[in-house]
Parts: structure tokens; C-alpha cells; sequence
């Protein structure tokens, strides 16, 4: 147990030495933090200050925050959809192709040990940039504390969202071995998946599981057509079984892949 | 080392954003002896405040509320228990800087004793945004002493290793 720990934590240093070496990391924290303020610095919104009608306030308060999470997190859905699929195709597909996964396999770990922790932290590492940058945001440039429930359904999008795109760019990378063609195959297929959930008529609850960051942030934004709480959770359960089978796959073929 | 890395990013990414310029937010409208003009709306910092009127010879006075008193003063529906941070009383127009103690929501609110009088109120943020720039400067000020002593103590035992070596 204790050498299994050890090699695990060997793994996962040599894992982080050799792919997210100096500046990744520091972009990805750089950019987030970033765009997350980029949108909500400005005085924004404001509202007439009437005697008549006091309710306006509370009203104000509500808008202003629910205005501020969404100018916060948009940004991060474009950003995401373009580094995920390239750092997945780095950090998985590269290996297959200047054949440095064969030295990584000499490590005593299982294959799917292995690609799940290639995806845990092409996940984390993202995931973590933009909760924190938005955590910042919250607590440096709003002014306003929005609901804690409208952050934390903001917080849990962004991470099913990156863990939906990850996984299917990392299916990409076991099948084509390459990380140019991942990592353009993932491209492309997240923009135009992201680009049709928005066209008209496109099924409603397709459309969450596509983009399950949109669906939350469409409900929190609120106003006509957005949707319930409901059919958010069930974008993102879909999202989240959908990344499952996608990973479930990767792993059988990754285990057995000729290498 | 690689905290110290991300550390100084944050700092720097802070002290670019404590630059950039915001838009301006708009408020306004007709104002007459009794009624309240004013607009709410949400500051970081010290904000530019510009009151003109489409008169400018009616004299109106200006009132800077924070959140609690902009809530009482309209629960009350009038200024009488009001603590005011800021007062301009008696001018004919505004343009300046207001001293944001906190970030937070505001209300600018305009009296005038005029019959009737049009006002446009233009507030924007003040760059510098010294909150930003202190944090980011504090952040990047940490990692160059944290740094600095790191090397300085790396130093101190290469240097005491030689010596034993000797």
C-alpha cells in the first residue's frame, strides 16, 4: 500500500515535470484570473434611486449580481473549448506520437491508471484556474456577493464542462495517436457542438448536455427563455454520464492499444 | 518555486486589470422642489462623478449615500435620517473624484429647490483602482522578499558547505 502511495506520487511528480512545465500552468492562471475580471470592473449596470417604488433596490441588487457571475464566466467557455483539447492532446496524445509513452509505461501503474490521471489533471488544473479566478473576482470585483447556490452551480458547470470536453478529446487521442489531429479534431468539434446548441430549434436537453456551462448560465442570467434549475441538473448529469462512457471507452482501447 | 511563479502572475494580472479603463454608467432624469433624483449603482473604488443640468442656473445640492442609508432613505421616502458620505450643497454642476471609503453599492441623490430641472449624471471608476493595484503590488512585493531571502539563504549554506569542505 505504502509502495503503491510512493509510486503514485512518483507518477504524478514526473507527470507534472514533464507536461506542465513553466509557463502552462502560469497562463492558464494568468488568463483566467483575467477574463474574469475583464467584464465586471465597470460601474455596470444602475438604477434610478426612487422614492416611489424602494423595491427597486432589492431587484437592482439581484440583477447586478446575477449580471456580474454571467459577464464573469462567459469568456471561460470559448477559452476552455480552445486549451482543453490542445493541453489534452499534449498530454496524451504526444506521448503516442515521439513515443515517450513507451518509457512512461515502464512505471509500475496500470494503463488505466494512468490515462485517468492524465485526464484528472487536465481537468484539475483548468478547473481550478477558473474557480479560483472567479472566487477572486467574487471577493475583489463585484462589490455585490451573489447567492452562494447561482456560484456553486456556476463552479460545478465549469468543471462538468471541462471534464465533457477532455473526454472526448481524450477518446480522439487513443483512437488517432496524434496530437495535431486531436487536438484540431477537438477544436473544431467543441466550437461547432458549442456554436449549434446555440441555433434555434436545436433540442433543448441535447443542447445542456452539450454545453452544460451555457444551460447554467442562461438560468442564472434568468429573464425569458432561460431555462429551470431542473433542466440544468439534467444537462449536467447528462454531461456527466456522457464524459463517463467516453473515458470508460478510452480506457479499453488505451489498454489495448499496441505501443 | 512554482507557487512563487503562479503567485507573481496573479500579482501582475492584478496590476494590469487595476489599469484598464471602465465604461461609463448613465443616470438622470427630471428633478423639482421635494422630489429625489438619483441613481444606484455598484463601486469598486473611487469613481468621476459629472452632474450636469439643462439649466444652469437653478442650484441643486448632491448627496453620496452607501448601501445601509440608500436602503433607509428608501424605506423612509425621504433624506431626514440620512448620514451622507459625501454633500455638495448648492452648486449649479459637479465634475470630480468621490471618495469611495469601500466597495459596495452607492446612490448619488440630487435636491434642488428649482421648479423643474433635467439632470444627467455620468459616473465612471478611477483608474488607477487602488484596490487591485495594492494587492497586486503586495502579492509581487511577497514573492520578491520571499525570493530574495530564499536565495540569500541558499548562499549562506552553499557558502558554509565550501567552508566545511575546505
Amino acid at each position: 500500500m505504502v509502495q503503491q502511495k510512493s509510486r503514485t506520487r512518483a507518477f504524478l511528480s514526473l507527470e507534472i515535470k514533464s507536461f506542465y512545465r513553466f509557463p502552462i500552468v502560469e497562463c492558464f492562471v494568468g488568463v483566467f484570473t483575467l477574463l474574469a475580471f475583464l467584464n465586471v470592473l465597470s460601474v455596470g449596470s444602475v438604477t434610478d434611486f426612487d422614492v416611489e417604488s424602494p423595491e427597486n433596490l432589492a431587484g437592482f441588487l439581484q440583477s447586478a449580481a446575477s449580471a456580474l457571475l454571467y459577464l464573469s464566466v462567459f469568456p471561460f467557455m470559448y477559452l476552455l473549448v480552445l486549451l482543453v483539447p490542445v493541453l489534452v492532446s499534449l498530454v496524451i496524445a504526444k506521448p503516442f506520437e515521439d513515443g515517450t509513452i513507451r518509457t512512461i509505461l515502464t512505471h509500475p501503474i496500470k494503463r488505466s491508471f494512468l490515462l485517468l490521471t492524465k485526464i484528472l489533471i487536465t481537468v484539475v488544473l483548468p478547473g481550478t484556474a477558473a474557480t479560483v479566478a472567479l472566487l477572486l473576482a467574487i471577493q475583489f470585483g463585484f462589490g455585490i456577493q451573489p447567492s452562494v447556490s447561482q456560484v456553486a452551480l456556476l463552479v460545478g458547470s465549469i468543471w462538468v464542462f471541462i471534464l465533457s470536453v477532455a473526454s472526448v478529446t481524450t477518446l480522439l487521442s487513443v483512437i488517432s495517436k496524434k496530437a495535431a489531429t486531436s487536438a484540431t479534431g477537438g477544436v473544431v468539434l467543441w466550437y461547432s457542438m458549442v456554436l449549434l446548441a446555440d441555433l434555434y430549434g436545436f433540442p433543448e436537453t441535447a443542447r445542456h448536455v452539450i454545453n452544460p456551462l451555457s444551460a447554467a448560465l442562461a438560468y442564472v442570467l434568468g429573464g425569458d427563455g432561460a431555462p429551470l434549475l431542473a433542466d440544468v441538473l439534467v444537462g449536467l448529469l447528462g454531461a456527466l454520464s456522457m464524459a463517463f462512457v467516453f473515458i470508460v471507452v478510452s480506457i479499453a482501447l488505451f489498454e489495448r492499444s499496441e505501443i | 518555486m512554482r507557487i512563487a511563479r503562479i503567485v507573481l502572475v496573479y500579482g501582475l494580472v492584478f496590476v494590469i486589470l487595476s489599469f484598464l479603463p471602465g465604461t461609463v454608467a448613465y443616470g438622470g432624469g427630471g428633478a423639482s422642489e421635494g422630489s429625489y433624483v438619483g441613481t444606484t449603482f455598484r463601486a469598486l473604488n473611487d469613481i468621476w462623478v459629472e452632474v450636469d443640468t439643462d439649466n444652469e442656473t437653478c442650484h441643486f445640492s448632491l448627496y453620496l449615500l452607501d448601501y445601509e442609508n440608500t436602503n433607509k432613505a428608501l424605506q423612509d421616502g425621504n433624506l431626514g435620517d440620512t448620514e451622507f458620505l459625501v454633500a455638495h450643497t448648492d452648486i449649479v454642476a459637479f465634475s470630480g473624484v468621490i471618495r469611495i471609503p469601500y466597495s459596495g453599492v452607492y446612490s448619488l441623490v440630487l435636491t434642488t429647490q428649482a421648479d423643474f430641472l433635467w439632470v444627467h449624471i455620468r459616473v465612471t471608476a478611477v483608474v488607477p483602482r487602488i484596490q487591485l493595484l495594492v494587492a497586486g503590488g503586495g502579492l509581487i512585493l511577497v514573492v520578491v522578499v520571499v525570493m530574495g531571502l530564499r536565495i540569500v539563504i541558499l548562499r549562506s549554506k552553499a557558502k558554509a558547505t565550501h567552508q566545511i569542505g575546505r
